[in-house]
């Protein structure tokens, strides 16, 4: 087990309480390891997106500790806060993406936090070849390559997911937040989000926590599983250890 | 198996319409507010219709007939046309520039990114200071008409052109910086979020996240002071500032009738062709492909 500075999160007495009154989360005990895809359960309201949020430092803790990879969150400004964020990639229930523009310049979003301004809001302008073939590739891989200079407004549901799931891919994570990514999409596309988040852990290792409803999908994707209810956490699974995984891999 | 049972409303939740004494009450006061405005501005409807009054109106109406088409008039007007629209045009882009770095500024800050705890107290007082000091000058420089501040300019620069935009760019930077930063704040909160999260700075965000969101609305709201600041630019004359305006007070005082009719037919191409321009800007840029700009990728 890993913990503290080394563990990818690590989550100490952690509550959230809202300014106006709700309880987001409440006295969390959570570590999570580098490369770990670890599934968020619990239904609506029961801390999950709060967790998400605190993760990305969108938020402050009101009790406890966090450390998210090496960094504790409480007390960063400025740069360094910046510089977590951009590790941290957080991909949206409701996609979060600017429906009047391509698609191209959504996913470059994602490079802001690790590009100077001035490269970002040339490539807004007049994106180059290589910002194109960055981006080409990953809609490649997300089964949508067609899409590229397509506006958000005129995409499904199910591309624009993988749209948003694309702007957090080029931020080249090593910590990635999916809030609920296959909540309202088909079997098909669901096990194609999840498989590109299976594959973003095992190219570069990065730790994934994914929130899901459907259940069947847990123990085909994730390691591991935890269950929150009204923001506590209620349940602890394990499918399967480093080994077990390397096994799995080994099979596929 | 639980069973569903519908909410029972609590006891002090009152479901249907209930009268209310105070908007009766604020509905009377409007009611008067607006007798007691009719009658400090001596409204009358048969005012305008009094013999004498119909008759001046008749005179000056047909007054405004021919219009006046000798060719050294209209040459004279074409020149002040011309400078009209380049008064329109400096003042109007002047305005965008320091209007939008105004509203930067003028941008109030949400979301818990912008607390006191997140930012430390330095940069937070800073953070506020500079809303407050943007939002005065914003209100300073909006609260004085184009024509009083033609009057300021023509003091400080001298009679011509150039006090007209300076007049046209300080009145509409209050305009237009007001209206940027409150479409920048209006931007959903989860978009600008999601921008903030990929570790992008503000500027960032705005440039990259709310600019492009809040487009459409912005170059409305900009073409259309450019459609006002054409308006004002006629005026401008008047005090000596430059533009069409100089050639309307004189014609009136003189009572060249039918040199007001040409000019004011010359006002109206004017802001029909604001107007013309304007679309053919607007759909330019929002229907323009979105690989407009971008490079073929040849094997893609």
């Amino acid at each position: 087990m890993i913990e503290g500075p080394k563990a990818a999160v690590d989550a100490r007495a952690l509550g959230k309480r809202y300014p106006n009154g709700t309880l987001g989360l409440n006295d969390l005990w959570l570590t999570i390891a580098p490369g770990e895809m670890v599934a968020v359960l619990g239904p609506s309201g029961s801390g999950k997106t709060t967790l998400f949020r605190l993760c990305n430092a969108a938020i402050r803790p009101t009790a406890g500790e966090l450390t998210v990879l090496g960094r504790s969150v409480l007390m960063l400004q400025g740069g360094e806060l910046r510089s977590l964020r951009s590790q941290v990639a957080v991909v949206y229930q409701g996609h979060n993406l600017v429906e009047s523009m391509s698609v191209l310049k959504n996913i470059l979003v994602g490079r802001l936090g690790r590009v100077p301004l001035g490269v970002a809001v040339k490539s807004a302008l007049m994106p180059s070849e290589t910002d194109c073939r960055e981006v080409y590739a990953l809609l490649d891989r997300l089964g949508i390559p067609d899409k590229l200079y397509s506006r958000v407004d005129q995409l499904s549901g199910g591309q624009k997911q993988r749209v948003a799931i694309a702007r957090a891919l080029i931020q080249r994570p090593r910590l990635l937040l999916a809030d609920e990514p296959v909540a309202s999409v088909d079997d098909e596309t669901a096990t194609v989000i999840l498989s590109l988040l299976s594959y973003a852990r095992q190219e570069w290792g990065t730790t994934v926590l994914v929130s899901l409803h459907q259940h069947q999908y847990v123990e085909r994707y994730c390691d591991r599983a935890i269950d929150l209810r009204l923001g506590n956490l209620v349940g602890d699974m394990r499918f399967r250890g480093p080994a077990e995984l390397a096994l799995t891999e080994a099979r596929q | 198996m639980t069973t569903y049972t519908p909410a029972q409303p609590r006891s002090e939740l009152r479901l249907g319409p209930r009268f209310n004494w105070m908007n009766a009450v604020l509905v009377i006061i409007a009611v008067g507010v607006l007798g007691w405005s009719l009658k400090g501005t001596q409204f009358s409807v048969t005012t305008p219709f009094e013999a004498s009054n119909v008759k001046s109106v008749v005179r000056f109406v047909g007054g405004l007939f021919p219009p006046d088409l000798s060719p050294p008039f209209l040459a004279t007007l074409g020149r002040l046309m011309l400078e009209t629209i380049q008064i329109s045009i400096v003042g109007t882009v002047l305005a965008i520039l320091s209007g939008f770095l105004l509203a930067i500024g003028a941008m109030r800050r949400r979301g818990e990114d912008s607390s006191r705890s997140s930012l430390g107290t330095g940069p937070w007082l800073l953070r506020w200071g500079s809303y407050y000091a943007s939002r005065t000058i914003l209100n300073v420089l909006r609260a004085v008409p184009e024509l009083v501040w033609a009057l300021v300019f023509v003091v400080a620069v001298g009679l011509g052109p150039f006090p007209g935009v300076l007049a046209l760019a300080a009145h509409s930077a209050g305009v237009l910086g007001k209206l940027y930063a409150e479409l920048f704040e209006s931007v959903d909160q989860q978009l600008v979020e999601a921008g903030r999260s990929t570790g992008a700075s503000d500027l960032g965000v705005l440039l990259c996240v709310q600019l492009p969101a809040m487009l459409p609305i912005l170059l409305s709201y900009t073409l259309f002071r450019w459609e006002c600041n054409m308006r004002a630019a006629t005026l401008l004359g008047f005090v000596g500032a430059g533009g069409i305006g100089s050639q309307l007070t004189m014609s009136m005082k003189l009572f060249q009738y039918n040199e007001v009719s040409t000019l004011a037919a010359s006002i109206l191409i004017l802001v029909i062709l604001v107007d013309v321009v304007g679309q053919v800007i607007r759909t330019r840029i929002l229907d323009a492909p979105t690989n407009a700009c971008a490079p073929v990728l040849a094997d893609a």
